[in-house]
């Protein structure tokens, strides 16, 4: 597929000059002016929702009721900083669990995928066995049947578990991933089976080729899939509102929205801080990790 | 080959067969529970009559479901919400899409920042990002209407109107998700050979004759590509919903899998929920597979 060629490769090295001579006349400058303008009216029509968030989140609400009308450039900005909101969201609404909650389940999702997608991967990619292809077809039939159609059984199966109260429901049924699974058999099979073979006539072990020479290899794949999977579990919202019921065991994103109902006026500098408090750090990630995001937003293209 | 020997490699190939076993049982038995075991009960449960409340307590009633299907007005309407939506995101956002990626791909300063921005909101939770714009969209204290009435136009309903309601979600996803689709045109743009475009300058075609003759007719699998994967994800489209109107005013965002939502989790009849999601990833599997149909070309390059 065209679209995965582009994997691995940075943004910046995704940006090509059309070489085009030709000559600085008035239509030029005036072409270059307009593509200026777009550019500047896209980038703040795509950060506006985020810039308003996080400057209401430091102002109280009858400030950001109040500087609603007319628009100043108090809509958009604080005039008198607080940190009143982010008090509340930790001290009343007890989002310092939430967030806990995120990172561990975040966390244990993203191991949890990595070991097991790698070990099937390896199995799949470099040991010799009859129906391997079958399986591994079996395997990604799986990726077709959107969540949204399994819902209701599965969670009749984690409640028959008793596990509607425990924390691993949040992320025990997604470490096995189909998606997973796929990218590391890619990236396995992309490493030379010479390197195998060394092992081997060395007297390693299966064990030990994965460990030694596949792992290592492999490590930007990894990083990658580690993070589409940190990714899939901090920004999950309805398979923890579904299957979670114990609230002090919610993750973040169930608790920002579930504080608002529609049509109704709740603390919106409270929503604005926790909104925050919950977008800052995938943002973080995304820009420190950019490269590797876009292999994954790719993969996750895939995932459907 | 003494018998020692033999046994040596008995034994390494037991050893290699269990190595496989206990490599590929996590990731069966993780499937194998939590995907494939609900999907067979998904299908079966379609056959049956029965509450969330004691599901032991399912009487079979055949085809009762599906008939009660077809002769329920909120399926149909759900199913032509959901059309309209993913018609709607579609039609907005491969064009929008293919505009940024155009863009991202010339080599101007500041470039990176444009894309950087475009991006953001794919790495951003929808949920979080639907209770932010559902306060843009707040008819009396919301962004969009302090913007409106800034410059002249009075306030509009947004989310409380039937008529805007869906209109708002879509803008909404289109924010959310048109960076997705513009790196995935970025990738077929930058499968394009270089070539193409130095030699068609040479014979003197600027900017709009390359768009128009190269890169479009070129693009067209990339693009087709996009399309089946937008629609696919757009008939899954749940949270803006769940967080913003609640299928609502007047029922007219209630989406397919809204309403699956409903009818297990607000109405716990587990039975019909099950048959309406299996019939949801029918018509999903049915509209792929006319897709890729029109996938299919000869053309390569």
């Amino acid at each position: 597929m065209a679209a995965l060629e582009v994997e691995g490769r940075d943004l910046d090295q995704m940006a090509r000059a059309v070489p085009r001579k030709q000559p600085r006349s008035l239509r030029r400058i005036v072409a270059s002016v307009f593509l200026v303008l777009i550019m500047i009216v896209v980038t703040v029509g795509m950060l506006l929702p985020y810039e308003w968030m996080f400057t209401s989140a430091f102002k109280t609400d009858g400030e950001i009721f109040r500087y609603a009308y007319p628009i100043s450039w108090k809509t958009f900005w604080p005039p008198n900083p607080t940190l009143e909101n982010f008090v509340k969201v930790f001290r009343d609404w007890k989002f310092g669990r939430n967030l806990m909650n995120s990172v561990i389940a975040a966390l244990a999702q993203m191991s949890g995928t990595v070991v097991i997608s790698s070990l099937a991967a390896f199995a799949l990619t470099r040991m010799k066995w009859k129906g391997s292809n079958l399986v591994f077809g079996i395997i990604m039939l799986v990726a077709l049947v959107p969540f949204e159609v399994i819902m209701v059984p599965l969670y009749v199966v984690v409640r028959s578990l008793r596990l509607t109260r425990n924390f691993l429901v949040l992320f025990v049924p997604w470490i096995a991933s189909p998606f997973g699974i796929f990218q590391l058999r890619q990236a396995f099979a992309e490493i030379p089976r010479d390197f195998d073979e060394a092992a081997l006539i060395e007297g390693a072990s299966p064990f030990q080729i994965f460990w030694n020479v596949i792992l290592p290899n492999t490590k930007s794949s990894l990083v990658t899939l580690s993070l589409m999977s940190f990714l899939w579990s901090w920004n999950a919202f309805m398979w923890p509102l579904i299957a979670m019921q114990d609230v002090t065991k919610q993750v973040i994103q169930v608790a920002i929205a579930t504080f608002t109902l529609p049509y109704q006026l709740p603390e919106w500098g409270a929503i604005f801080a926790g909104a925050t408090l919950g977008t800052l750090p995938v943002l973080i990630l995304f820009v420190l990790l950019q490269r590797y995001y876009v292999r994954s937003a790719l993969m996750s293209g895939l995932k459907g | 080959m003494t018998t020692t020997d033999q046994a040596l490699v008995r034994n390494r190939r037991r050893n290699y067969r269990l190595t496989i076993f206990w490599m590929m049982l996590p990731a069966i038995l993780g499937l194998a529970m939590f995907q494939y075991g609900p999907l067979v009960v998904a299908v079966r449960n379609g056959f049956f009559d029965m509450t969330l409340l004691n599901p032991e307590r399912a009487k079979f009633i055949g085809w009762a479901n599906y008939i009660k299907m077809a002769q329920d007005a909120r399926f149909w309407q759900s199913l032509r919400n959901t059309a309209i939506y993913s018609g709607g995101k579609v039609l907005l956002e491969l064009p929008f899409a293919l505009i940024l990626a155009v863009l991202s791909q010339q080599a101007i300063k500041g470039i990176g920042i444009v894309r950087t921005a475009v991006f953001a909101p794919t790495v951003t939770a929808m949920s979080t990002m639907a209770v932010i714009w559902n306060m843009m969209y707040h008819p009396q204290n919301g962004l969009f209407n302090s913007i409106l009435t800034g410059v002249g136009i009075p306030p509009q309903p947004f989310l409380t109107s039937a008529s805007q309601a869906m209109a708002s979600i879509l803008v909404l996803s289109l924010w959310k998700d048109v960076g997705s689709s513009m790196l995935i045109l970025l990738g077929g743009l930058q499968a394009i050979p270089e070539e193409f475009y130095e030699a068609s300058s040479i014979d003197g075609a600027g900017p709009w004759e390359q768009t128009r003759y190269i890169t479009l007719p070129l693009l067209r699998r990339t693009l087709l590509y996009a399309m089946v994967l937008l629609t696919v994800t757009s008939f899954k489209v749940f949270t803006p919903i769940y967080v913003m109107t609640k299928g609502g005013p007047l029922g007219v965002t209630r989406t397919t899998v809204y309403y699956v939502y409903e009818l297990g989790f607000k109405y716990l009849q587990m039975g019909y929920a099950s048959a309406v999601s299996v019939i949801l990833m029918i018509v999903m599997i049915v509209v792929a597979m006319l897709q890729n149909r029109l996938l299919r070309t000869e053309f390569e390059y």
